[in-house]
């Protein structure tokens, strides 16, 4: 049912931390503690190195691609405490560096490309810091979450810009603005939703569900849905969805608990799939059945880091 | 006489210091020890020949202990300044050689030893803003002292002159090291992280060089004895760099020694350096090590018998024998001693000869056999301490005379009490040692005392180490809180402090409640993890009070600059593990995992480890490699560096190939992007188009598809009979909603694809509305109201079902009653109960939907409608979005050409204008529109140009497309023969 379509050999010395296709599934660029970003050409099942990006002194954590309508860009962030936004002009070099911070950032996410060039950066000292790409001036402006998670934020993950029909809710007021909206998941186990009102970011709700420090947030992309979804995965091994209609009042349903930590989940394009990953080091992808139940469809991933060759 | 030829410099606010002779010949060695106990912060200073021990947070006293006596007594003088001292350092030089600096917060003081008997304040450098972090004295001018401060200035001082620095040195990042050149007098240099600025004190603008040694912290800096130009630097990176001034750009030689280096100095004989290197995790290693610089590649000596990491080391040199050197180690076991480094050792060290080849294994081998056997043990119990500090108690009082019987008497006993406790504890220390290897060892209440902790708005008052408690202060937004800590005797091992509120708190009982909370979570997650928590207390006190005060005041100030300092910051000692297995879904239908190696799985992470067992100064160096580089960026990363790095890991990373695995997990998905190429979405008839796609979703192996572009095309059919070439299904009862219906089925099952290629291929008639009504209407405005969301739908739920039912029928047919006043007397109270709800903001022109018969049926389906259509829209845009990923352009172009509410951005780029001939009036089109004349003429064909056109940006000249591309084929000029190079400059414009 799912098939291998390639095996990277990236050639990182350290372990692999994150790894992304950018927009049209043509490049993939790879992290990892030996501190370097990694960007492959993808093409006709072979890869070829395009730059190793080196510039971080500690372990890289994430990477995530910009919209490709601003330019070839990648943003990374690492133990170091920095995020640097690296842009390909002719070839890949720093275009942007955050150090902002105090302490490692754990998780960078870029928001919907409607809004422009605006990044999320949450880290492990508590802050969450949203960077705006102002083109006129070409600089970039951060605005801070102080205490957003006392103890440290672990990831961030964006609303949808297309917010989904309730087919009763049409406030088909076209000019209401959409608001930016953020989820950010922390080691105060909590879960808290973001929204920028003027110039300032405000806490609008926040969801405690989880035991345990939350190590993954994901805002299910809303296209044909009529509720907001957010998956969240914990140290506590559960993957909670939780879905609201108003974006305050959240209802919490258990996906599943799995048998050790879980760090990573995904959402497919379509919100029907979710990948959920963790310290077994194993990849489960569970799909939603028509009566709403979350069902696993495969184990497809058991360790296979380990190829044989 | 040499009585007071070496003397040991003790302070401490409750020191004490137990000398015991041991001397343990040991091959070549002469191993002389000293137990000291709670002293927790040292300094190693030197008085001439002597050695001096200097504790570092003694409030009150200083005491200094003649080495060359060890059960002599210990001397005490009080101190005035109540910051712990954090360098000190003798004058080298012969003359002022008794007089010691000590850098105590941002004073430098000077002490004079006078008579060798009394210890005087000397004068007070006072310029620095914030703390001093290094001073260094001239090693040839005795007047000279170099101080540099986290202020980022570095200030040289003639003690002479007191009042103010002579010369200022002015850097951008604060220095953690400065260091006189031995041999040249005028220069100097100062270490900043990674990078070393050299300067020369007669130009003091700027640094002379800028090197950048390392990419990790220096941890030590020492200028070469012997040669004039060289220095050594000593990383957290494992590496010994030797740098030459004159030749800046490159690195003479490096010795790696594959585990961070705490200090490496040169010796003062021979070509050698002693190197401390913290000991990586899981291997209690030799840390002290003795190299000599002609072989780089493994140390000469290596000095076994600290039974924990070694963390200073000085050099004491007898006069009297010209060659005769000692060593005198610190180490975290507590436990002083002194190695005699004998001439054969000195040789080995290429003393005049440094081709002298060297075999240092036996040495070790030889060494670890001869291992002494009692050496310092903790004192884990906490009453012996407290026996002792009785004890010491009564030794202060009679350290004030020299010379006293008594004295002595009680420093014997004292050691005969220590001698045996250490023996009686000595099992239990044994074990547990082992067990406390792997968690990072918790610091004893006075270390974590003294540790400096500086948090903005947070002020420690008091420390109490007998009665365990200490007293703090915050002020947050006008209120302050008086908090008592108090230490119970089993913490930090499995009990958390206890937290009460003192007078002077000025916070509302629910924010205490809060408070105390927070600080109970935070002490006994740091309990639990067997740390200490009064750092991360304090700073949960502050967080939680900001947010609660700021709560109360409404004056939510997020964005402020003003952020916790984190210098020395614990939260990294928390570490979040990383991720080393994830899946992410990429593009549109692929699965991207990567997954840890099998054969990696057992090992943790490495990063964690580096934190782990190690000393709580280590761990702080550790982390301020991290926390530090705040103010200054980190050097670039040498080449020399990578080559390193990746042959060595190379080696280890090549059985367990890392790989990233990409699935093609389009299965689960219902999109395809053939079909996507293949599907037709336009036509002049809807019928063929219909025809065509069900063939293509055959060809595919989609029956589903077929069947159902088979049935549309039914529906579509049998409309098509009563008007020709189009589709008028207002007239049909059943086929736009049908066709909705399966729209929305396939949207529910994720299907974007069928969904959004059905929505284009209908758009034209999924929505249309009734023509021959809307003209009939034409000149009546109906307005809808669109109720409140919560409102319409708490009304739904209501027994009485449709909201419409009370309408009264007449009213419908009456257009002009449909404005919002009128409405309401016509309606039931229960109605009116909901019109007032309504606000007319929502209020939205439906003219053309509202159909006259059926009121009821129109109004459901205005709102069905009208959620469908944003709905589908959303969906073919999202299709749009996935074609777009798919680069099929041209497909995603005939999509969004149907979606209504595409909200393109207005254009940006270039637009041209064509002049009008005749008026001069610029215009986009293909006319004038004042004189009607055409704009633009071909230049090949001389006819107005109506089409595509092209022309050249240079000469404006230009024409008809196939007409320039033709001319172009061949010609490089300008037809019209203006001598322009055209080809070069082309733009397309339509006209």
């Amino acid at each position: 049912m799912v098939s291998i379509l390639n095996t990277i050999e990236v050639g990182h010395e350290d372990v692999i931390h994150d790894a992304e296709l950018d927009y049209y599934g043509l490049r993939l660029a790879t992290c990892s503690s030996d501190q370097s970003v990694k960007i492959y050409n993808l093409k006709n099942g072979t890869q070829t190195l395009v730059a190793d990006l080196k510039g971080h002194y500690g372990p890289v954590w994430q990477i995530a691609w910009a919209h490709p309508k601003f330019g070839n860009l990648l943003a990374s962030c690492s133990y170091d405490r920095k995020v640097i936004i690296w842009k390909e002009i002719n070839q890949w070099e720093k275009f942007y560096e955050y150090a902002n911070h105090d302490s490692s950032v754990n998780s960078i996410s870029w928001a919907p490309h409607e809004f422009g060039l605006v990044l999320a950066c949450g880290s492990l000292d508590g802050t969450i810091s949203v960077l705006t790409y102002k083109p006129e001036v070409n600089t970039w402006e951060s605005k801070r979450i102080i205490s957003a998670h006392t103890s440290g934020c672990n990831t961030v993950s964006w609303c949808p810009v297309t917010t989904p029909i309730d087919s009763f809710n049409t406030s088909l007021n076209a000019s209401t603005e959409i608001k930016k909206r953020l989820a950010s998941g922390g080691c105060d186990n909590l879960i808290k939703i973001w929204k920028e009102e003027g110039d300032q970011w405000i806490e609008e709700t926040k969801i405690e569900v989880h035991s345990d420090w939350v190590r993954d947030v994901a805002w299910a992309p809303s296209v044909g849905l009529t509720k907001h979804l957010i998956a969240s995965c914990s140290q506590d091994r559960r993957v909670i969805i939780s879905s609201s209609d108003d974006l305050i009042n959240w209802k919490s349903t258990v996906l599943n608990t799995f048998d050790d930590v879980v760090w990573s989940i995904s959402w497919s394009l379509t919100a029907n799939v979710l990948a959920v990953s963790g310290a077994d080091n194993k990849v489960s992808l569970w799909k939603m059945d028509p009566e709403g139940q979350w069902i696993c469809i495969s184990d497809v991933i058991k360790g296979q880091g380990e190829i044989n060759d | 006489m040499e009585l007071v030829n070496s003397w040991l410099l003790v302070t401490s606010w409750n020191w004490l210091i137990v000398g015991y002779w041991l001397c343990v010949r040991t091959g070549y060695l002469l191993v002389t020890g000293y137990k000291l106990e709670l002293v927790t912060c040292w300094l190693l200073v030197c008085l001439g020949t002597g050695y001096f021990l200097v504790t570092g947070y003694d409030k009150n006293q200083i005491a200094i202990k003649n080495l060359n006596k060890p059960i002599d007594e210990i001397i005490t003088f009080p101190r005035l300044n109540k910051y712990a001292p954090g360098v000190a350092a003798w004058n080298p030089n012969t003359y002022n050689k008794n007089i010691c600096a000590l850098a105590s917060g941002v004073v430098v003081e000077l002490l004079i030893w006078k008579n060798y008997l009394e210890l005087c304040p000397g004068p007070i450098l006072k310029s620095h803003t914030r703390v001093v972090t290094d001073i260094n004295w001239h090693p040839l001018d005795p007047q000279l002292i170099v101080s540099t401060s986290l202020d980022t200035l570095t200030y040289i001082w003639d003690i002479r002159d007191y009042q103010k620095p002579v010369i200022s040195l002015s850097s951008f990042a604060p220095a953690s090291q400065v260091k006189w050149n031995k041999i040249s007098r005028h220069i100097l240099a100062t270490v900043h992280n990674g990078d070393v600025k050299i300067w020369d004190k007669r130009k003091i603008s700027s640094p002379v060089h800028y090197i950048s040694a390392h990419l990790t912290n220096i941890h030590c800096m020492d200028w070469c004895v012997f040669k004039e130009n060289q220095f050594s630097t000593a990383s957290q990176d494992g590496t010994i760099k030797f740098f030459d001034i004159s030749n800046p750009q490159t690195t003479e030689c490096v010795i790696n020694t594959e585990a961070p280096v705490w200090k490496a100095c040169y010796t003062p004989f021979g070509r050698g350096m002693l190197v401390i290197i913290i000991p990586t995790p899981r291997k209690i290693e030799n840390t002290l090590l003795l190299w000599n610089l002609s072989n780089n590649s493994v140390p000469l000596h290596t000095f076994v018998g600290h039974s924990e990491i070694v963390l200073d080391f000085q050099w004491r040199h007898f006069p009297q024998d010209g060659s005769d050197y000692q060593l005198i180690t610190w180490s975290k076991d507590q436990t002083l001693r002194i190695w005699e480094i004998d001439k054969y050792l000195q040789e080995l060290c290429g003393t005049g000869n440094s081709d002298l080849d060297i075999d240092c294994v036996d040495y070790i081998s030889e060494m670890e056999k001869e291992n002494p056997v009692v050496f310092g043990h903790k004192l884990p119990d906490e009453q012996i301490n407290v026996s002792i500090y009785e004890k010491e108690n009564d030794l202060k009082y009679t350290n004030g005379s020299t010379k006293n019987e008594k004295s002595e008497i009680q420093v014997k006993n004292l050691i005969r009490d220590i001698n045996s406790d250490s023996a009686s504890s000595s099992e239990i220390n044994a074990f547990g040692k082992s067990s406390t290897i792997t968690a990072i060892a918790p610091l004893n209440l006075q270390q974590e005392f003294s540790t400096n902790i500086n948090i903005p708005n947070v002020q420690i008052l008091k420390t109490d180490i007998i009665r365990r408690m200490c007293c703090t202060t915050a002020k947050c937004n006008g209120q302050i809180i008086s908090l008592l800590i108090n230490f119970p005797p089993s913490y930090p091992r499995n009990k958390g402090p206890i937290f009460r509120f003192a007078q002077g708190t000025t916070v509302s009982n629910a924010v205490r409640f809060k408070i105390l909370e927070a600080l109970r979570d935070t002490a006994d997650f740091k309990v639990k993890n067997n740390q200490a928590c009064l750092e991360a207390c304090l700073r949960t006190l502050i967080v939680t009070m900001q947010k609660l005060t700021s709560n109360d005041a409404e004056k939510v100030n997020l964005f402020s600059d003003e952020r916790l300092s984190t210098h020395g910051n614990s939260q990294d000692i928390y570490y979040v593990p990383a991720r080393t297995c994830g899946a992410k879904f990429c593009f549109v239908d692929r699965l991207i995992c990567f997954v840890k190696p099998l054969s990696q799985l057992q090992s943790s992470d490495k990063n964690i480890c580096g934190l782990v067992s190690l000393s709580y100064r280590q761990t702080e160096a550790l982390t301020r490699l991290y926390l530090q580089n705040k103010n200054g960026t980190l050097p670039p990363r040498t080449k020399y560096m990578i080559r390193r790095g990746l042959l060595k890991r190379m080696k280890n990373t090549r059985q367990n190939k890392r790989t990233v695995l990409i699935y093609d997990v389009s299965s689960l998905f219902f999109l395809n992007k053939e079909l996507a190429l293949k599907y037709k979405l336009i036509g002049s008839d809807i019928n063929d188009i219909c025809k065509y796609n069900a063939q293509i979703a055959n060809s595919m192996g989609r029956r589903d598809l077929q069947q159902i572009w088979n049935l549309v095309l039914i529906s579509a059919k049998n409309t098509n009979t009563s008007c020709s070439g189009s589709i008028d299904w207002n007239c049909h009862p059943l086929a736009k909603e049908m066709l909705q219906s399966i729209i929305l089925f396939y949207i529910s099952q994720t299907d974007l694809q069928t969904a959004a290629t059905l929505c284009c291929v209908f758009q034209e008639y999924l929505f249309k509305r009734d023509s021959s009504n809307l003209k009939q209407k034409s000149n009546k405005t109906t307005v809808v109201n669109t109720p409140n969301p919560c409102t319409y739908r708490e009304w739904l739920s209501e027994p009485s079902g449709s909201p419409y039912h009370t309408l009264n029928p007449i009213e419908s047919s009456v257009e002009s009653a449909w404005s919002f006043p009128t409405r309401k007397h016509v309606r039931s109270s229960s109605w009116s109960d909901f019109l007032e709800d309504i606000k007319l903001s929502n209020s939205i022109e439906h003219g053309e939907m509202m159909e006259t018969n059926d009121m009821t049926l129109n109004y459901n389906e205005a709102f069905k409608y009208e959620s469908n259509e944003l709905l589908f829209d959303r969906v073919q845009k999202a299709y749009a979005d996935i074609l777009y990923r798919w680069q099929l352009l041209s497909v995603r172009a005939l999509v969004m050409k149907s979606v209504k509410s595409a909200n393109t951005e207005p254009h940006k780029g270039m637009e041209f204008k064509s002049e009008c001939g005749q008026c001069k009036t610029s215009t986009f089109g293909k006319m004038c529109l004042m004189c009607k004349l055409p704009t633009m003429y071909c230049v090949i064909c001389r006819l107005s140009v109506k089409g595509l056109a092209s022309l050249c940006v240079r000469c404006n000249h230009g024409g008809h497309l196939s007409h320039m591309k033709k001319w172009y084929e061949t010609e490089t000029f300008c037809p019209v023969g203006c001598a322009c190079q055209c080809s070069m400059n082309f733009v397309l414009t339509t006209s």
